[in-house]
């Protein structure tokens, strides 16, 4: 489909009636970061129309295999009170929809748990412990059921898991007037001059639309099991070994393999992340309906939150990159939504101040 | 020797099970068979949530408290092992809410990782001011019986079903000792004024997402009597009904309404769970357990009578301490009797 073609459609939807100040944002991509964005967009910014673009949609996004477990990861590029902000907004969010009746529809739960140490960690309190509830060290008694480690975090969180979680976000734009569209975008040129700001959450995509090679995949193979009766997580520190009880399933993790693209399941692995877990707990061994699956990691040193603007001749795009979340994408979601937000509000300002209009 | 165990609820069964395993290697002729009206998925045990939690309060008898102890220690030893879910027992943390600051139970110690909840956690809960949070096991009692019933089988304990009348009909036919666990229903084979029903309904609903187990408390009300929902290995427990004295096995419906509004209350996501079943049963009351030997006498011969019945709504809490406790007083029956062999090689 050429482009032309597309900016006849965006046309006759955007121009239709349109009041003249309605600034047009399109976001790209829609997995955790462009639903999330594209709902934040909504309650904030005044006065603009939302269309989420993506060639994936739930069940088939990255954020649709994670397990969605709200224990950040450290970002060596970011400042940690920054990344505290991030998990601490998310957290609250997340925590107000668990103690409303909505919260089996968005699919976030509370689960308590344990995080296991081979040997005692230089840093015991990590910087999210006040966030997440009753964090506290394991006590001897605890810590007997995981004999190979001598060091643990006990405390309770929150799982948020992307099959109904971004079902329910992408209700919430349609509900605030927010349009959805199946599309795959080879170009972010594409979309002017339907589109007047562009918020581009295409997380590894960004290697491609954004030119981006700080970007990378780490691929993430898990099993998705029954066995309901498993009531806690179980993480290693490592980040390599974990039991994550959800909803209706429990995820068995995993591998965290730098620059591997593959997205089909490798059969020894799985076999091999059995095996951990087993090893860590038992009763998986009478674990049923076994289902693997894979995620590919949009990894980075850190986060990309900011604005660009785009120039090609006279033609100008403003951009606001929010990607890049590695293996933090649920847990630091709605901080950096609320970011990349005010990143657009600042683009909107731009647009609406009469000077700045021969800047453009 | 022959032993009857009358009663197969988690009383009987394990109990059954405890003096098998300690007493067949040293007594060829123990014989052990189980009397029984009732049979999982009949017993009172089926319906109970199978929370290893004992009352607030410190007991009358001391050696309760030792009793649950006994029984978590025993039960968090296994609950590593492959078999743990087939066994119906599982880990479960949870919460106990209050509307005011109470003592910390005896029992803290005996539980993981027992501490206070903090304010943000009790902002989950809009009603209540004050809790703990702590990890305890969950025995799901049906699984656990089939479980039981299954070791029993294969070491050749025999089932029968049958509504005992009487001590004598079993002493006549030639036990030896009767181990008497009938629960609830002890009364009618022999007169014990201290035994009364604590009826109690439940509804258990499909609700996959909840991971803890919530106990509200209403000291003024009493004890199961504030609503509370308790997640098992498959289906969640929703219950918060104690009557005295109630004889009622059906389900009725003021009680299913207490039940469903309380707790969804409590946890308004319950609004979309899928109501599985409505369970009545009764709690065998009694200010302490009664458990104590007995000698009666049916014409020329003494029977043996063991007595272990009357564990409240604590049944799964204290159930291997007591039946290790039975076991120790069956002991003393056979070094009485000078049934006990020494093998030469302890000599």
């Amino acid at each position: 489909m050429g482009s032309s073609n597309l900016e006849l459609i965006f046309d006759s939807v955007g121009h239709f009636g349109r009041p003249m100040d309605t600034v047009r944002i399109a976001v790209v991509g829609a997995g955790v970061m462009g639903l999330s964005t594209a709902v934040c967009i909504s309650k904030m910014v005044p006065g603009c129309s939302i269309t989420v673009i993506s060639d994936k949609f739930t069940p088939e996004t990255t954020s649709d295999v994670a397990a969605g477990m709200l224990i950040p990861p450290t970002y060596p590029d970011t400042p940690i009170q920054k990344q505290k902000q991030w998990f601490k907004e998310t957290f609250d969010h997340l925590f107000a929809i668990v103690n409303s009746a909505e919260a089996e529809d968005a699919g976030v739960i509370l689960v308590s748990g344990w995080q296991i140490f081979r040997s005692i960690p230089t840093e015991e309190v990590p910087y999210w412990a006040d966030v997440v509830l009753g964090f506290r060290k394991m006590t001897k008694d605890e810590l007997k059921k995981f004999p190979q480690h001598v060091f643990g975090h006990a405390f309770t969180t929150l799982k948020c898991e992307g099959p109904a979680y971004l079902p329910w976000l992408q209700k919430r734009v349609k509900g605030s007037g927010g349009l959805i569209l199946t599309r795959r975008i080879e170009d972010l040129w594409e979309l002017h001059p339907s589109f007047d700001i562009v918020v581009n959450c295409s997380g590894l995509g960004s290697r491609q639309l954004a030119g981006d090679s700080k970007i990378f995949p780490v691929r993430g193979q898990v099993l998705k099991v029954q066995a309901p009766w498993v009531k806690h997580f179980i993480r290693d520190s490592s980040g390599l070994t974990y039991i994550y009880p959800g909803v209706s399933n429990v995820t068995l993790g995993g591998t965290r393999q730098k620059g591997d693209w593959n997205l089909s399941p490798d059969a020894e692995i799985s076999k091999d992340i059995l095996s951990r877990c087993c090893a860590l707990e038992p009763s998986l061994r009478g674990a049923y309906d076994l289902r693997e699956k894979v995620g590919l990691r949009p990894s980075r040193p850190g986060v990309r939150l900011e604005k660009e603007l785009l120039a090609q001749g006279s033609r100008r795009l403003p951009v606001v990159h929010h990607y890049g979340h590695g293996s933090g994408g649920i847990a630091m979601h709605w901080g950096t939504a609320l970011e990349a937000t005010r990143l657009v509000n600042e683009c909107v300002q731009v647009l609406r101040t009469p000077a700045s209009q021969s800047k453009l | 020797m022959r032993v009857v165990v009358i009663g197969a609820g988690v009383i009987g069964l394990s109990t059954a099970l405890c003096i098998h395993e300690r007493y067949r290697s040293v007594l060829q002729s123990l014989d052990v068979t189980v009397y029984a009206d009732r049979f999982t998925p009949l017993t009172t045990t089926d319906v109970a949530a199978g929370l290893w939690q004992p009352y607030l309060s410190e007991p009358s008898n001391p050696q309760e408290a030792h009793w649950n102890q006994q029984t978590f220690n025993y039960l968090l030893s296994l609950v590593g092992s492959p078999n743990a879910a087939n066994m119906g027992l599982a880990l479960v943390s949870g919460y106990n809410l209050f509307r005011e600051a109470v003592p910390d139970p005896y029992w803290k110690d005996i539980v993981l990782g027992f501490r206070k909840l903090t304010l943000r956690e009790l902002d989950t809960f809009p009603d209540y001011s004050y809790g703990w949070f702590n990890t305890s096991l969950i025995l799901e009692g049906r699984k656990y019986l089939q479980w039981l019933t299954e070791r029993l089988t294969e070491r050749g304990v025999k089932f029968f079903l049958r509504k005992v009348e009487s001590f004598e009909e079993v002493s006549r036919e030639g036990a030896d000792v009767i181990i008497n666990c009938t629960g609830v229903w002890a009364g009618a084979l022999q007169p014990d004024p201290l035994l009364q029903p604590g009826r109690g309904q439940i509804i258990k609903v499909d609700a996959p997402w909840l991971k803890h187990f919530v106990i509200t408390h209403d000291p003024k009300r009493g004890i199961y009597k504030s609503p509370y929902i308790i997640p098992g290995l498959q289906a969640t427990t929703l219950g918060g009904i104690f009557q005295l004295g109630n004889w009622s096995e059906t389900n009725n419906i003021p009680d299913h309404n207490t039940i469903w509004e309380g707790c969804c209350r409590l946890e308004p996501t319950l609004k979309d769970a899928e109501i599985i079943g409505e369970w009545s049963g009764f709690r065998p009351v009694r200010p302490q357990v009664r458990l104590e030997r007995e000698q009666l006498r049916f014409g020329s011969s003494n029977t043996e009578v063991i007595h272990n019945y009357g564990h409240g709504g604590f049944g799964l809490t204290i159930h291997w301490g007591c039946a290790q406790e039975v076991a120790k007083l069956f002991g003393k029956i056979l070094e009485e009797r000078n049934l006990l062999r020494i093998p030469p090689s302890h000599l």
